[in-house]
């Protein structure tokens, strides 16, 4: 299918353009249909494709290709459609593909892409390996990426007390100069202590540590109240508030320290690779409402595809 | 197979755009570089109603008003840019006149110069004695507040969407869509006596908080893409199908160890299986021919290329065989065996001079016996990892094309990941070519740059 319509579209732009000037000159070739004062002067699809019948572009198809005549002339008519849909420009497979490699891409632009996401995504041994085969520099001391990856994977875990430490170890000022990241990981702590069974010791915990942070903040108390509500359900997890037990919570707990390390060493707390794909979708949503083109679909195979017909 | 011909012949092409040249980042500052408006036409003013003065930053209303058609309008120098996010001016009312008939807008090249801007088609203007604001006719719509004397009011243009806006002693009035294709001129207009404007191209600070407002519209736009969804895990499976393409096999071994290891798990991408095992078609032959490269060991690379893909350089003047021998040479001189290096030229490399498409890659090499400090040389760049790398995505580019089973040998030598680069590229470009060049260019450089500097 694509390839026919692929064969089809030159042939059929030329009978378009020639059309669509004659149309503006007011040659009697085009009959043209005379729209609404304001509007461009219209062209009757059917004297393209019939042009195109007359001109041999479908016997041509079949003749040296072998595809079916009807298939063909099917295929002519969807074509034609959208060729005129609007005013939107076509640009061919084979236009779109010398536009493609007229991009310069530098290797070392993508190994700094790929270097960037192993980083920012933690995959420290990864990174190493890839600055010995590649040779691209990581631009951040690879130590640090491990002990971020241990503070994640403590707190996953559940063993708050011990990331805390680590953040500590790593930078104090991260948490000295973010209160509320740090009532984030107190709150852990406390949901923690409920989640074992441990009445006593986070009643002592909310009262001496939570409680006078609540004072100086709203929303502090309202998440202390919603979290000490764990103690007043027999099954936690089943009441209004047990949300607080899921694993969820610890995982959002995790994302905002790991962000917060990633930010207090100057470093984008997300991958750009996510970033230019969803540009990418963007980009070409913007694009099409303005031409017709290959389009990547499916970002895993980055495979051209033609325009929907 | 006659297609592993072609191949040489495609990447030939490919490589004068890779790595042999080297990124020239002025060159990408220089393509955006415009003229700028810095003051008021006097050439092209409407004569006899109104006087510029020496600066050609301010203008008068000298005479009475009669009619519409004895307005003193007066264009910038040049019009406003276009290769950029937003365009932005600004007047000072220093004196309201009779009637306070000023104006502010933007008109195209022709426009009549005794019109109010906005009066006419190709114009639009906001007018100080009514607030109106008019767009190609002679009757207004109500836009915003009036302005007079000791108003600052702003013209502005925001390519991205296509808008003109307006402000008002720093405070945004509204905007409207831009229908002018074309280049439009800062405009002012003057129309009753004693009116009196000075007019700030940016010689000075604006009252408006423009660069605000540029980050403020980037933001947004920012805000738009990253709602988008991204299917799950599609960029891990860009960075592994990466690290198979260009044989970083060790890279790739830790990348899986540690992804099966990650918690919570992450399944490891969900491609099927026979895509996988085309991908990592020759991934240990590849990985071997890189590390020989990397080390500057060509004489070994050729061995292993001779036994393993005899195919690729059994024609010893193909672009591949070229890039062997160029680095050959480079490494000769890297070590300092100069004589050596032009034996080696001489024997290997003098019949590629007939080879239009080589030759400029080749003078660039030889040029390196010019210098008595070739690494401090202009063409110093080539003794770096950099050429090695060049040359060895090469190598790997041909290794692949050799897979039976890839469908098209273009194709097979790009991987996903500059797959998706070059659409995006494409498309970006395509779009702004569509507006006419207007906007700011996409460089992926610089989307790039902001990796590193956090902020």
């Amino acid at each position: 299918m694509t390839e026919i319509s692929g064969l089809l579209v030159p042939g059929l732009r030329r009978i378009f353009r020639r059309f669509q000037k004659n149309a503006t000159s007011k040659l009697p070739e085009a009959k043209v249909v005379a729209g609404n004062r304001h509007r461009k002067p219209r062209i009757r699809y059917s004297l393209i494709w019939k042009t195109a019948l007359k001109e041999g572009i479908v016997d041509s198809l079949i003749e040296f290709h072998g595809f079916e005549r009807s298939v063909v002339i099917s295929l002519l008519l969807i074509v034609v459609d959208q060729l005129g849909s609007a005013s939107k420009k076509v640009i061919t497979r084979e236009e779109w593909e010398k536009k493609l490699n007229d991009v310069k891409i530098m290797k070392d632009d993508m190994n700094k892409l790929v270097m960037n996401y192993l980083v920012t995504e933690g995959y420290v041994e990864a990174a190493e390996r890839f600055k010995m085969e590649s040779g691209t520099e990581p631009h951040v001391d690879l130590a640090t990426i491990t002990e971020r990856m241990a503070v994640k994977k403590a707190l996953q875990c559940g063993n708050i007390e011990d990331a805390i430490e680590k953040v500590n170890d790593l930078n104090p000022e991260i948490l000295d100069t973010n209160p509320q990241l740090f009532f984030l990981l107190q709150q852990q702590k406390l949901i923690e202590m409920i989640r074992n069974g441990k009445t006593e010791e986070a009643l002592e915990f909310a009262q001496e540590e939570l409680a006078p942070r609540g004072e100086e903040n709203q929303s502090f108390l309202e998440e202390l109240e919603k979290t000490v509500a764990l103690l007043a359900f027999e099954n936690a997890s089943d009441c209004p508030v047990g949300g607080l037990l899921d694993i969820s919570q610890r995982l959002k707990t995790a994302n905002e320290v790991n962000a917060a390390i990633l930010t207090s060493q100057s470093h984008e707390k997300d991958p750009k690779l996510p970033s230019l794909l969803k540009m990418l979708i963007w980009a070409q949503n913007q694009l099409d409402e303005k031409a017709v083109y290959p389009h990547i679909n499916n970002l895993s195979t980055a495979m051209l595809e033609d325009p929907a017909i | 197979m006659v297609s592993n011909q072609e191949t040489g012949v495609n990447y030939s092409i490919e490589l004068s755009t890779l790595g042999l040249n080297r990124r020239d980042s002025d060159e990408v500052e220089k393509e955006d570089e415009e003229e700028v408006p810095t003051h008021l036409n006097t050439i092209n003013s409407s004569g006899g109603f109104l006087v510029v003065s020496t600066d050609k930053l301010s203008v008068q209303y000298t005479s009475v008003n009669l009619h519409g058609h004895d307005v003193g309008v007066i264009q910038a120098n040049c019009p406003a840019p276009s290769r950029r996010l937003v365009y932005y001016f600004e007047i000072f009312v220093k004196n309201a006149g009779a009637k306070g008939q000023i104006a502010i807008g933007f008109s195209s090249e022709h426009f009549k110069m005794r019109r109010q801007p906005g009066w006419e088609a190709n114009s639009y203007g906001y007018h100080g004695d009514d607030g109106f604001l008019y767009r190609g006719q002679g009757k207004g719509e109500s836009f915003g507040p009036t302005f007079t004397s000791g108003d600052t009011v702003g013209g502005g243009i925001n390519y991205a969407s296509q808008e003109c806006f307006f402000t008002k002693n720093g405070e945004l009035v509204g905007k409207l869509y831009k229908d002018v294709k074309g280049p439009l001129y800062p405009t002012i207009a003057v129309h009753s006596q004693n009116e009196e404007v000075n007019v700030n191209f940016g010689q000075k600070p604006f009252v408006f908080d423009i660069k605000a407002f540029a980050l403020e519209e980037r933001l947004k736009q920012q805000m738009t893409i990253e709602k988008i969804s991204l299917p799950l895990n599609v960029s891990h499976g860009i960075v592994r199908s990466y690290l198979i393409h260009y044989g970083y096999q060790d890279t790739l071994n830790s990348f899986d160890m540690a992804s099966r290891s990650t918690l919570p798990p992450i399944p490891v991408a969900q491609e099927n299986g026979s895509t996988e095992q085309g991908d990592g078609y020759a991934l240990g032959h590849r990985k071997i021919l890189r590390q020989l490269i990397r080390s500057g060991d060509i004489d070994a690379a050729f061995d292993k290329l001779r036994e393993w893909y005899p195919q690729i350089v059994q024609d010893d003047n193909s672009t591949i065989c070229f890039l062997l021998h160029c680095q050959k040479f480079v490494e000769l001189v890297q070590v300092g065996e100069l004589e050596g290096a032009v034996r080696y030229a001489r024997v290997e490399l003098a019949k590629f001079f007939e080879n239009a498409s080589l030759v400029a890659i080749l003078k660039t090499c030889v040029a390196l016996l010019a210098y008595e400090d070739p690494s401090k040389s202009p063409v110093g760049y080539l003794l770096g990892m950099g050429q090695r790398e060049v040359v060895a995505d090469a190598v790997n580019a041909m290794v692949l094309s050799t897979n039976p089973e890839a469908k098209d040998s273009l194709s097979c030598t790009r991987s996903h990941l500059e797959k998706l680069l070059r659409q995006l590229s494409a498309c970006c470009l395509e779009r702004r070519a569509l507006y006419g060049g207007q906007g700011e260019a996409f460089h992926l450089q610089r989307v790039l740059q902001n990796v590193k500097g956090g902020k």
